[in-house]
This record gives structure tokens, C-alpha cells and sequence, in this order.
């Protein structure tokens, strides 16, 4: 944990940095001169350079080129700043792309190669998106990462260069999965009257025979000649989701429009598609790619089952049930959720959980109806909808022992819970119900520590879902948000979550160092309390930060990775989005954090040097 | 191997060497700009984010909507499509520019400027369509009535907006 924990600090470090230095240069300063501005990029890309020829160690070179190719971006950006020059944003992209290339052939780093793909994609985007509109410009913009993995196994090939997987897996998954669901939405956002694959308008054409192409191409590139076996699941999905596209498009822009028959018909393709991708799954040999599989299956899954639904409800809707349709429906969908473990002989719980939803998101429906429910007007109606809804769970929860259910139990009851403070104490005296959010995350907080103390892996997912529930609340109800009592709650939250870390870090020390030395304990300690505090100053990260201290305890790695973007992602939200603090302040906070980050990661450095030997002997 | 990972190193310092002298020659000829005599446009402002460079104002020109009209009777009376092409300005005593014509390209005439264009159909851009500031200004750029540009090879560059009814000096 200790070496994991080493690299985590250096990267966050460098990477808060970077978003504070954007920050910084963003507030566009009145108060500089024209040169002073720029200045500020050059000083510290050239630093970055210096780091790069002084530093000895490859993973040092290769993080200070990065942030130095980084700066670029920024210095350009400081240029049209300064000047005005009103260039469009893709000709900033374009120059920074160039300026790339030297690096990336010469250091051979994934980092730069990999901010190299983003930059000339989000050229692509840009300049595109001046002729087209942000759907297709974004979508033909995809076409450039696909033609690097299209190349990237040849290249690799002939130029004798060994092959990163993880490089590989990390561009192939996001592309397949913004691909696909950009698919799923063209039919949907795609305006005009008509659509015609060999329609005047070119994107349409383009995309039309583009997209097949694309995916076939992807498709013998990978698979066939270069044996990715992670590419044949992707493939079968994107062929059928395509298939799916094509015909949807066709069909929501002709006057040939029945319900029964488009749910027909996507209910085929998806079947089919299901069918070829539960037939390839004996090629398929490795471990990570059988994971990848199952989710992949069940999205399909999801599908076939909500075009189901809504093909039983159009044809109970066309024999004239009216609202008792949705009750039989729903009714037989929780009823089927009960058998339906039993008919795939407990391997499976996606179809349970789905059949679940669906069936009490149509009771729902049918009681909404039914009784006339007027949330607006009355909120007693939420409370007996909630109410309903909870009982319904917890009896299914209890009765039917489901994963899917372990991970939401915590959610459901968290909003149930939400929902009752609201109604008992919050309509009168206070006007924002966000305060009753942030008790229920400090709940939340305090039995956190409790999952350190249970083995059973039912109450680990459950917990699970707790910690995913907070996460939310985390990152999209910060604590300015709050009214009168915002700032209590906001010391009072910051200071659990100091509490909650230092006991996880602790409790990890204890159980891995039977030394327990004591001088380590303290300085750890401090260390992580000092790390939570200032990480605190970005609302939201502290808590990410506690959930990774958590999974990199449990060795839960995927979890953790996720995390890992989580934060990034946090931070990059926590720099764009308008709020009550301006971009300097922005600026210092991630410089605080950055500044803490790195100096944590030094300290563990040169004085937990034993306890990473410890490691390196108990592995 | 050592001299091979010098002599990257030497490459890679030259890329960023590169760059810097590309900065520096650009700054120069953006401060050569500045000395050309501007003159003023009138417009409309609205107000977003950028992703790297902050707050800023859309500028929106009343010589805009008047060229659009324009390249509308154009294409029903030619059936062509005019994507590029540039806006004829004529300057009056106060150096404000007002809207003459469009024209494919431009001609010899040393009272009209002709400013290059770029239309989609939909937007019209003639490159001085953002103004940067810094954040939490807006309020003070929020009564601006002029841009004040510079042409340099009939493509505008901005200089400042200005709050003046009378374009007599810059803010």
C-alpha cells in the first residue's frame, strides 16, 4: 500500500498543480502586463524542462515532460488571452498538437502519446464543429482516436516495440463505450424531416458507411490478425447497436411510425446480438476480457428487457386496459423477479433486478394514476410513494438475497430518510431541503468505519453502496450550498471525515505492521490529517480521497482506479463550473492540495522507507 | 545508449526552444498591429466561459446581421452558396465603420475596408467575436458600445471594447 500510496501522491501533486496553474492563468489578470502574462507559462514549462534534464529516473523524466507539454496548451491559451486574437479554438489545439510531436517520438511515453490523441481529437471536434452540428461533429471526431487503435497493434509489430495493453485497453474501452452510446442517442438527437444514408448532407453519408467501416476495420485489425481478444465482444455489440441506429434513424423520420413494430424490431437485433455474443464467449480466454463480457451482456440484457416491457405495455394500451394494464404489468414483472433466479439457477441477478425496477417503476405508475397523485400540491403523496416503494425492497431484499439489491439498499434508504426529514422538519422553517442532505451524509460518515469490523461480503456490498451514495452527495451537494447552518455542518463534515481517515489509516497500520512502531503512527497519521484537511479546501475531494485510502486497503483494484478518475474528474469540474469563489481562489486551493500532496509524497519517500521494504518481503 | 539519450534530450529542448522563439516572433508582430490606426464597430454583447482562458464576452456586430441579409438576397437571386467571402465597411469622420456590401473578393478602392468572413448558414464570423477579461469584470464591460480593431490582410484583430457613445478614445 505504501508504494501505491507513493505513486498516487506524485501524480495527484502534479496533476492539481497543473489545474491550478490553468486557474491561475484563466482568471486573466488585469493587473499584469502583457508580458508578465506570459511570463507566468513559460517560467514554468521551462522548469518543467529543467526537471526533465536533471532528474535521473525514467517515471521523474517522463511525469515533468508531461507537465511541461502540458504548459503548452496553457501558454497558447495566455497568447490568444493576452492578444485577443479571436482565433478559433481549434487552431490552439492544432498548434499544441505540433508541438507535441517532437516529445512523443523521442520519449516514447504513453502520458504524451495519450495527451497528444486528446489534443488532435479535440481539434477534430472543434474545427468540425464549426461546419456541423456538436452531435456529428463529435462523432466524426471519434474516428481519429479509432484509426490510432486501428494502427497502433502494426505499428507496434514492425517497429518491434512491445506491446502496452493497459495503453491499449484504456483508449479501446472509452472509445467503444462513447461510441456505442453516442449511437444509441443519434437516432434521438438527429433532427430534420427526413434522414437518408445517401442523404446531400455528407456527415450523414460519412457516418452511414463511415461507422460499419470503422468497426469492421477495428474488428480484423484487432481480433483477427492481431488476436485482441478484447475487441470481439466490443465488436458483436457495436455491430448490433449500429444496426439498431440505422434502422431507428430510418424509421423516426418516415410516416411509417407503430409503437408494436419499432419494438419488434429492436427487440430482434438486440436478441441477435445477444445471441452471437453468449456464442463467442467460449473464444474468449482471458480473464479480464471475461469480465468485461458479463456487463456487456447485461446492458444487452437491460435492452431486450425494456423494449419488452414497452411492447407488452403498447399492445395492453391498444386492447384498452388503460391504467390496469400497468398494474397487471407490474405486478407480473416483481412476480417474474422472484423465478427468475430460479430459472437461471441463481447465476444471474441483472434480470432479476432489472424485471424489479421495471415492475415498480409501472406500479408506480399505475398508483400515481390511480390516486391521483399530486406531487406539486401535496407532499404526503411523496411520502406514501416512498413509503411503498421502501416496503416493496425490503421485503424482496430480504427474501430474495440479490447483489444488485445489497448495493442499493443503502440509497433507497438514504432518500426514504430524505424524504422524511423534509416532510417532518423542513417545510416551514427552511426553504432549501439541502441541509436534510448533508445529515444524511454525516449519517453516512459515522457507521463508515463500522465496514472495517465485518467480513461478510453481503455487508461489504452493502457498504459499498453506501460509500458509492456519499460519493454522489460529495461531488454534486457541496457544503456552500447549504443555508443557515452551511458552516457548522461544513467544519462538522470535514472534521468526520479527518476522523474516518486517520481510523481507516490507523486500523491499515496496525493490521500490516506488527512492528507498530510508534514514531511511524504518529508521523502517518499526521501526515494523512494534514492531506484531508487542505484536500478539503476542493469540496469534495477530501471524501475521495478517504474512499481510496478505504479500496487501497481492501486491494480492491478496479475500485480504486475508478476513484482515481472520480478525483480527476472532480478537480476538472471544480475548476470549470461557476461558483461563489473566482478562479484565483480556485487557483490556491489546488495549489494548497498540490503543495500538500507532494510534500506527503516526500516524506513517504525518504521516511517510509522501511515500511515499504516490510511490504516488498510480505509480497 | 548515453549519447542516443543525449542527444533526445538536445531534440526535445530544441522542440521547446522552437516554441519560444514562435511565441516571441508572434508577440512581436501582435504589438506591430497595435500601431495600425483603428477604427471602431458598433455591437451587441452577451457572456460565458471558456475552457483555458477564462471569462469572456460574445461580440455581436450590427454589420453582422445587415451582411447575412445581404448574403441571403444573394443566394436566392444567383443560386450560390457563399460561404467565404468579405463585408465592404466604409469609415466615417470618427473612424466608425458602417456596412456597404458583400463581395466575393475584394477590390481596389482606398476608402473601403473589406473584412473576410466565414458563414455556415446559421453564424457569420469575422474573427473579433470574443472579448477576454478578467473574471468577475462583466458589470464593467457591460454598457461597452464600440469594439475597437485593427485590419491587418483584411482580417480583424481586436484591440478593446469601449463604453464611449462617441467612439473618441479607448477604455
Amino acid at each position: 500500500m505504501i508504494s501505491k500510496t507513493k505513486n498516487f501522491l506524485l501524480l495527484f501533486s502534479t496533476i492539481f498543480f497543473m489545474a491550478s496553474i490553468t486557474s491561475f492563468t484563466a482568471f486573466n489578470w488585469s493587473h499584469f502586463s502583457s508580458v508578465q502574462k506570459l511570463l507566468i507559462p513559460i517560467t514554468i514549462m521551462f522548469l518543467g524542462i529543467l526537471c526533465f534534464l536533471l532528474l535521473k529516473k525514467e517515471k521523474y523524466k517522463n511525469l515533468s515532460l508531461f507537465f511541461a507539454c502540458f504548459m503548452i496548451g496553457i501558454l497558447f491559451a495566455s497568447f490568444g488571452q493576452i492578444y485577443q486574437t479571436g482565433a478559433d479554438s481549434w487552431i490552439l489545439f492544432r498548434n499544441w498538437a505540433f508541438f507535441l510531436i517532437l516529445p512523443v517520438f523521442l520519449s516514447m511515453s504513453y502520458a504524451i502519446f495519450s495527451l497528444l490523441v486528446v489534443i488532435i481529437t479535440l481539434m477534430l471536434f472543434f474545427y468540425l464543429g464549426m461546419y456541423f452540428n456538436g452531435y456529428q461533429a463529435f462523432h466524426m471526431a471519434c474516428f481519429f482516436p479509432a484509426f490510432i487503435l486501428l494502427l497502433y497493434p502494426f505499428v507496434t509489430q514492425k517497429g518491434k516495440i512491445p506491446f502496452h495493453d493497459i495503453f491499449y485497453r484504456s483508449f479501446l474501452i472509452p472509445f467503444y463505450v462513447i461510441f456505442n452510446l453516442t449511437s444509441i442517442s443519434s437516432p434521438f438527437v438527429s433532427g430534420g424531416s427526413s434522414y437518408s444514408p445517401f442523404s446531400s448532407h455528407w456527415p450523414d453519408t460519412f457516418l452511414a458507411f463511415g461507422q460499419p467501416l470503422l468497426l469492421g476495420l477495428l474488428f480484423v485489425s484487432g481480433y483477427i490478425v492481431y488476436k485482441k481478444t478484447i475487441v470481439l465482444p466490443f465488436s458483436i455489440l457495436s455491430a448490433g447497436v449500429f444496426i439498431w441506429e440505422s434502422l431507428s434513424k430510418v424509421l423516426f423520420h418516415s410516416s411509417f411510425q407503430t409503437p408494436i413494430f419499432y419494438y419488434i424490431l429492436s427487440l430482434t437485433i438486440f436478441l441477435g446480438t445477444l445471441v452471437v455474443l453468449m456464442k463467442s464467449l467460449p473464444e474468449l480466454k482471458d480473464g479480464f476480457v471475461e469480465k468485461i463480457f458479463r456487463p456487456l451482456g447485461n446492458f444487452l440484457k437491460f435492452l431486450i428487457f425494456l423494449f419488452s416491457t414497452g411492447l407488452i405495455l403498447s399492445v395492453t394500451q391498444i386492447m384498452g386496459s388503460g391504467n390496469f394494464g400497468f398494474l397487471v404489468i407490474g405486478v407480473g414483472l416483481l412476480a417474474l423477479s422472484c423465478y427468475f433466479p430460479k430459472w437461471l439457477h441463481f447465476k444471474e441477478d441483472t434480470l432479476e433486478i432489472v424485471s424489479f425496477s421495471i415492475g415498480l417503476f409501472t406500479l408506480n405508475y399505475f398508483l400515481v394514476n390511480f390516486f391521483d397523485l399530486r406531487f406539486a400540491e401535496n407532499i404526503d403523496s411523496i411520502v406514501f410513494l416512498a413509503t411503498f416503494n421502501v416496503l416493496v425492497f425490503d421485503i424482496f431484499w430480504y427474501f430474495r438475497a440479490n447483489k444488485s439489491m445489497d448495493l442499493c439498499f443503502a440509497c433507497i434508504h438514504y432518500i426514504y430518510i430524505f424524504i422524511l426529514f423534509y416532510r417532518f422538519f423542513g417545510r416551514d422553517s427552511f426553504t432549501s431541503p439541502l441541509p436534510y442532505i448533508n445529515s444524511i451524509f454525516i449519517i453516512g460518515l459515522c457507521i463508515l468505519p463500522l465496514q472495517m469490523f465485518f467480513n461478510s461480503p453481503r455487508i461489504h456490498r452493502i457498504f459499498y453502496g453506501s460509500n458509492l451514495s456519499l460519493l454522489l452527495i460529495a461531488l454534486f451537494f457541496p457544503t456552500n450550498f447549504f443555508g443557515t447552518t452551511g458552516i457548522f455542518m461544513e467544519y462538522f463534515r470535514t472534521v468526520l471525515i479527518l476522523v474516518a481517515s486517520l481510523f481507516l489509516f490507523v486500523y491499515h497500520l496496525i493490521q500490516e505492521y506488527p512492528k507498530r512502531n510508534v514514531k511511524y503512527l504518529v508521523l502517518f497519521s499526521s501526515l494523512l490529517l494534514i492531506i484531508s484537511y487542505l484536500a478539503s479546501y476542493v469540496k469534495g475531494a477530501e471524501y475521495i480521497l478517504l474512499l481510496l485510502l478505504l479500496y487501497v486497503h481492501r486491494q480492491s483494484k478496479w475500485t480504486s482506479y475508478l476513484l482515481s478518475i472520480v478525483l480527476c474528474l472532480h478537480v476538472f469540474h471544480y475548476y470549470y463550473s461557476l461558483s461563489t469563489i473566482n478562479l484565483a481562489q480556485k487557483s490556491l486551493s489546488l495549489f494548497a492540495v498540490a503543495i500538500t500532496l507532494f510534500t506527503s509524497y516526500v516524506i513517504l519517500k525518504y521516511f517510509g522507507k522501511e515500511l515499504s521494504a516490510h511490504e516488498t518481503e510480505a509480497k | 545508449m548515453k549519447q542516443k539519450q543525449n542527444k533526445k534530450q538536445i531534440f526535445i529542448v530544441f522542440n521547446f526552444l522552437l516554441l519560444l522563439a514562435l511565441i516571441s516572433f508572434s508577440v512581436w508582430k501582435e504589438k506591430g498591429y497595435r500601431k495600425e490606426e483603428p477604427f471602431y464597430l458598433k455591437l451587441a454583447p452577451v457572456d460565458p466561459r471558456s475552457l483555458l482562458q477564462g471569462d469572456y464576452m460574445i461580440l455581436h456586430y450590427d454589420i453582422i446581421e445587415q451582411a447575412k441579409e445581404k448574403i441571403r438576397v444573394l443566394q436566392n437571386r444567383n443560386q450560390t452558396d457563399m460561404r467565404r467571402g468579405f463585408i465592404v465597411l466604409r469609415l466615417d469622420k470618427d473612424r466608425l465603420a458602417h456596412f456597404q456590401d458583400v463581395v466575393e473578393e475584394p477590390y481596389s478602392d482606398k476608402n473601403l475596408l473589406f473584412v473576410a468572413f466565414r458563414f455556415n448558414g446559421i453564424t457569420l464570423k469575422i474573427n473579433a467575436d470574443t472579448f477576454l477579461f478578467q473574471e468577475g469584470q462583466a458589470k464593467r464591460y457591460q454598457e461597452v458600445q464600440y469594439s475597437k480593431v485593427v485590419l491587418i490582410k483584411h482580417r480583424l484583430r481586436l484591440l478593446g471594447v469601449t463604453k464611449e457613445s462617441e467612439p473618441t478614445h479607448s477604455d
